[in-house]
């Protein structure tokens, strides 16, 4: 697990917020392999979480933001409703029939074009139900499995 | 009842109960209704209106029992078994399934944005998650349980409910707090909300009267004591430290809250809470406890229609 720097979290910031409108993300951001980034709004200094991490046996910090490939950046289902309020761009909306599909880690159908040939956001009823992948006419769902609901 | 009481829980439950064999029966009485179904509302992710509007459209009859806690609501129509945990909203973290009694520590610790907060025995991640909210994800909450699967449980809830200001430790309580000692971390606030032994659960699980016996009560009350002893050391003056259980025996309840006051110097808080609690009871078997004893708060279910819980709150004087 290690701090991002300055500049990379400048760089990751300025992804999200033009693939999805998401403004100022406050707080510390981490990386903790294969591609996570995780962000911590904890008030310690850098020098404290370091002080922490390396005396404490530490599981987890913050929350999982997004998985950053070499030029796309999924954000995390938890964490993206956080941004319920603000998500503006890449936003798919869809009919309560597919949310339930969807809900079960489905693909689903569309019609729709993927501008940014990157990720787009699943959105019914004002809910985000996670980041999916456009391909063929079929959205690859990117539901977490402990997050399906199995109606 | 589907498990009796050993005579001597009866005995004690008398006693607290000043006697009053009608009180004891009202207690008996409740621990065999069903409970009530109460969720939290994920304040980080949702507001209560919003949640609210969105539940009542899944046909749930909801009611905010708490004007000062809208956050808090009670699902009073019938629910099929399972149906709270697996709705989409609870999926995206808009509540959390929590019993009335285990919001009170939370609510009489009052963390607030910008506080560095521990929460020693966090798992499964209730009381963690409730915290996080009412600090709007700001300041620092240091969340451990010594338990690898119980901390699985914790990072996914905490995850799920979108907290961000937390790390999650593992370590022995004891040894946790030695640790951060050594490194020189100081607590704004503290939860200790204490693995007990359990007679404030019987309504939800009962198998606690067939397992319930005064050694593990004694054994229990020293673990408690120790636990409480370290953490307590990490408290920044003025700090405040929530002891919780969810028994009703003094041993684990005023007998450590008394021996931590005199101790350390702490003042016991009074508190006020949106529930009827009880004061804590001055003096057991053959000990008198000090002053300010009677500001703990005892929670009985009967007197709430909830589960039994108490709870003292702690200042560290200057």
């Amino acid at each position: 697990m290690k701090i991002i720097s300055k500049k990379e979290k400048e760089r990751i910031l300025n992804k999200l917020k033009e693939d999805y409108g998401i403004g100022q993300i406050n707080g510390t951001l981490l990386e903790t392999g294969k591609g996570k980034i995780r962000l911590f709004t904890g008030n310690l200094a850098q020098e404290e979480v370091n002080r922490i991490i390396f005396n404490i046996r530490t599981e987890m910090i913050g929350i999982y933001l997004a998985k950053k490939d070499e030029n796309e950046t999924r954000i995390s289902f938890d964490s993206l409703s956080l941004f319920r309020n603000e998500v503006s761009k890449s936003v798919i909306e869809i009919s309560d029939e597919d949310a339930k599909i969807w809900g079960n880690g489905e693909e689903i159908g569309t019609d729709a074009q993927n501008k940014n040939n990157g990720f787009v956001i699943i959105r019914n009823n004002g809910n985000l139900l996670g980041c999916g992948k456009i391909k063929d006419g079929q959205i690859k769902n990117f539901v977490p499995k402990e997050r399906r609901t199995n109606c | 009842m589907k498990y009796e009481p050993k005579p001597l829980f009866t005995e004690r439950m008398l006693k607290l109960f000043g006697g009053d064999s009608e009180e004891y029966e009202r207690y008996l009485k409740i621990s065999e209704i069903p409970m009530r179904r109460s969720v939290r509302c994920n304040t980080l992710k949702i507001t209560p209106e919003e949640l609210k509007i969105k539940l009542e459209r899944r046909g749930w009859k909801i009611e905010q029992s708490f004007p000062e806690a809208p956050e808090v609501m009670v699902v009073v129509s019938g629910l099929k078994p399972g149906e709270l945990g697996n709705s989409i909203e609870h999926m995206l973290g808009y509540y959390y399934v929590q019993e009335l009694s285990s919001l009170m520590p939370a609510l009489a610790l009052k963390p607030a944005p910008g506080d560095m907060v521990l929460d020693l025995a966090a798992a499964p991640g209730s009381k963690t998650t409730q915290m996080a909210a009412m600090m709007k994800n700001q300041g620092t909450l240091i969340a451990n349980d010594k338990d690898i699967n119980r901390i699985s449980v914790l990072s996914t809830n905490l995850e799920r409910c979108g907290v961000t200001n937390a790390i999650v430790t593992r370590h022995d309580g004891v040894q946790l707090c030695e640790k951060l000692e050594k490194i020189g971390i100081r607590f704004d606030k503290i939860l200790l909300d204490l693995p007990c032994s359990g007679e404030g659960n019987i309504r939800s699980s009962p198998k606690t009267l067939l397992m319930w016996n005064i050694r593990m009560i004694e054994k229990l009350a020293r673990l408690q004591r120790k636990l409480a002893v370290t953490a307590v050391k990490l408290l920044k003056e003025n700090g405040k430290i929530i002891y919780s259980t969810c028994t009703h025996s003094p041993e684990e309840n005023e007998a450590n809250v008394n021996f931590l006051s005199r101790e350390f110097n702490l003042e016991i808080e009074k508190i006020v809470l949106p529930v009827k609690c009880r004061q804590g009871v001055k003096n057991w078997e053959k000990e008198e406890f000090s002053a300010g004893i009677e500001n703990c708060c005892r929670i009985y279910p009967q007197d709430n229609d909830t589960e039994g819980f108490f709870l003292a709150r702690m200042r560290r004087r200057k």
